[in-house]
């Protein structure tokens, strides 16, 4: 482990110690501010384990329903042929863990758990049915990961014996995507094969400044927003057309 | 220089929208066209979801045509009793178009008839602009289109009743000809879901025989009140419009709309014609390109409409 990380583990876990002590963990930053700079956060979780277990730390949305356009085969051309729905996954779904990960564990327990990105593609509802389900919940993994809203770090959590406990640390990193509420953060530990402890917080992503201001605009006062919207671009467009026109000395 | 869009839900470099909406922004003075064909895709490329791109870009269009429409009325392009027929032709036609989109859907296949129709439609469009245009400038044709004997169609709309005269594109029509012309352009707009202008503009020089600066301004004046509809309903009901996105949008494509409208006075008609021609063709030969190739991913995110 290098110094830096070795100091970053040290400093989470002073930390977790003084602040969160009760619930075994520390989410940083609760909440997460997206202000108008906002481009993305690392959301760093640490706390304390048993010896010998294996550390999950999972951040997980509400589910959600989503409409995609299947791409299908018309002659010779590639073309939209059908809308499918796929329900029963998480909106969100980041995950660390400790070394070696999920190897070796039963699989009925980690798709129970959520411990991996293949539980939450096995988790996928794809409706209708149709004999390629498999390839579209792949795509639909390969999609959500580009997006960052779905994210596996095997190994990326960080552990330690400190005064005789063992601390672990994880630093997540967190989509610009994701979008403002409540998340839920599980640090799960495995021993001897099975889920030994389940510690549960929450995560919470709030607008502030400028979005908040347009985000109510736009869904509270929706009418507004769109008087605003054609009023503003009218606005700049006569006005770059006066400047242009004195800029041409007319 | 990035900024967070809350409802696009990513965050962007300002200079990239101001780029992009002054490239588009230069179409849109030298050719009247919204330029939505391109924007939307380029905007999903730097990470915008389909729906806010769409909408977003409706909104940038309004200030685009607001600033061009006020540039080609300083240089008295704009033909606005043509204007109004034609909008009033456009939203009938735009409100048909939706129909027919809905009994697509339902017959089944429609992107696949919607993509096809495109590229059929600006193949066709592209390929005789560029033949016209390229006969003219190399002289094997001494007359533009407007001053052209009248091809058997243009006689026919002659007959038609209610004729009158527009002064200002010196041409003489039945009222009902830019209206129902416009009515069949919405129809196509709306089931091709762009703003039409491609089709709009040879329509006007080559159907209603007006000259190309006086068509580029008329149809800037008429995309100003449909953009003005469709980002009203876009932000009020499908609460779509960036509004951050969109002012910085605007502000690229209005200086980009006022260059444009400087170039469309060094250049002659049938040059114009020729680069609009050749901007078709690319855009048909990408769409066609997107159909035949095997897509890497099978799935894409719905945007509900078209």
């Amino acid at each position: 482990m290098g110094s830096l990380s070795r100091l970053f583990l040290g400093f989470s876990l002073t930390l977790a110690f003084s602040a969160a002590h009760a619930r075994g963990m520390t989410v940083e930053p609760n909440p997460i501010e997206v202000g108008a700079r906002f481009d993305g956060s690392t959301v760093r979780i640490a706390g304390f384990v048993d010896r010998d277990s294996r550390v999950f730390v999972i951040i997980t949305g509400a589910e959600i329903e989503e409409k995609f356009n299947q791409k299908g085969r018309i002659g010779p051309l590639w073309a939209n042929v059908r809308t499918l729905h796929i329900s029963g996954v998480p909106g969100l779904f980041l995950t660390a863990s400790s070394a070696p990960g999920t190897e070796g564990l039963d699989r009925r327990m980690i798709d129970n758990y959520l411990l991996d990105l293949e539980a939450v593609s096995r988790r996928a509802i794809v409706d209708p049915l149709s004999s390629d389900t498999t390839s579209l919940r792949r795509d639909y993994m390969k999609l959500k990961q580009s997006q960052g809203v779905f994210y596996a770090a095997p190994g990326a959590v960080q552990t330690i014996i400190q005064d005789g406990r063992v601390g672990f640390a994880a630093s997540i990193p967190w989509p610009v995507s994701a979008s403002a509420g409540v998340y839920n953060v599980d640090v799960i530990q495995v021993k001897s094969g099975s889920i030994w402890r389940k510690d549960t917080s929450t995560l919470q992503v709030k607008l502030v400044g400028l979005p908040r201001l347009i985000s109510f605009l736009a869904f509270e006062r929706s009418r507004l927003y769109g008087a605003l919207s054609v009023s503003s671009a009218l606005f700049v467009g006569l006005l770059m057309g006066l400047v242009f026109k004195r800029g041409a000395g007319h | 220089m990035d900024v967070f869009l809350p409802i696009a839900g990513t965050s962007i470099n300002l200079l990239i929208p101001f780029g992009l909406g002054g490239l588009v922004g230069i179409l849109s003075g030298m050719f009247g066209v919204g330029g939505g064909f391109l924007m939307t895709p380029l905007l999903m490329m730097f990470g915008i979801p389909p729906t806010v791109a769409a909408a977003t870009d409706s909104c940038q269009i309004v200030a685009a045509s607001a600033s061009g429409t006020y540039a080609h009325a300083r240089m008295a392009n704009v033909d606005y009793k043509l204007g109004g027929l034609m909008l009033l032709g456009g939203i009938g036609g735009g409100a048909i178009g939706v129909q027919v989109i809905k009994a697509l859907r339902q017959v089944g296949n429609a992107d696949f008839l919607i993509m096809l129709t495109y590229v059929i439609v600006l193949g066709l469009i592209g390929a005789y602009m560029f033949s016209e245009s390229l006969a003219a400038l190399r002289g094997a044709a001494a007359k533009s289109p407007e001053l052209s004997k009248p091809a058997r169609f243009a006689r026919l709309l002659q007959r038609l009743p209610l004729q009158t005269n527009f002064p200002k594109s010196g041409i003489r029509h039945s009222v009902f000809v830019p209206i129902l012309l416009c009515a069949l352009v919405g129809i196509l707009a709306a089931i091709m879901g762009v703003g039409g202008g491609f089709i709009m503009i040879p329509a006007m020089v080559y159907l209603l025989r007006m000259p190309m600066h006086t068509a580029v301004g008329t149809d800037l004046f008429q995309i100003l009140f449909t953009a003005s509809g469709v980002t009203f309903m876009q932000a009020s009901v499908n609460h779509t419009v960036d509004f951050l996105l969109a002012i910085v949008l605007a502000l690229g494509s209005t200086v980009g709309v006022q260059v444009g409208a400087r170039l469309t006075k060094r250049l002659r008609g049938e040059q114009l014609r020729i680069i609009l021609s050749c901007i078709v063709l690319l855009v048909c030969f990408k769409m066609l390109y997107g159909l035949v190739a095997t897509p890497t991913l099978f799935l894409s995110v719905s945007t509900g409409g078209h």
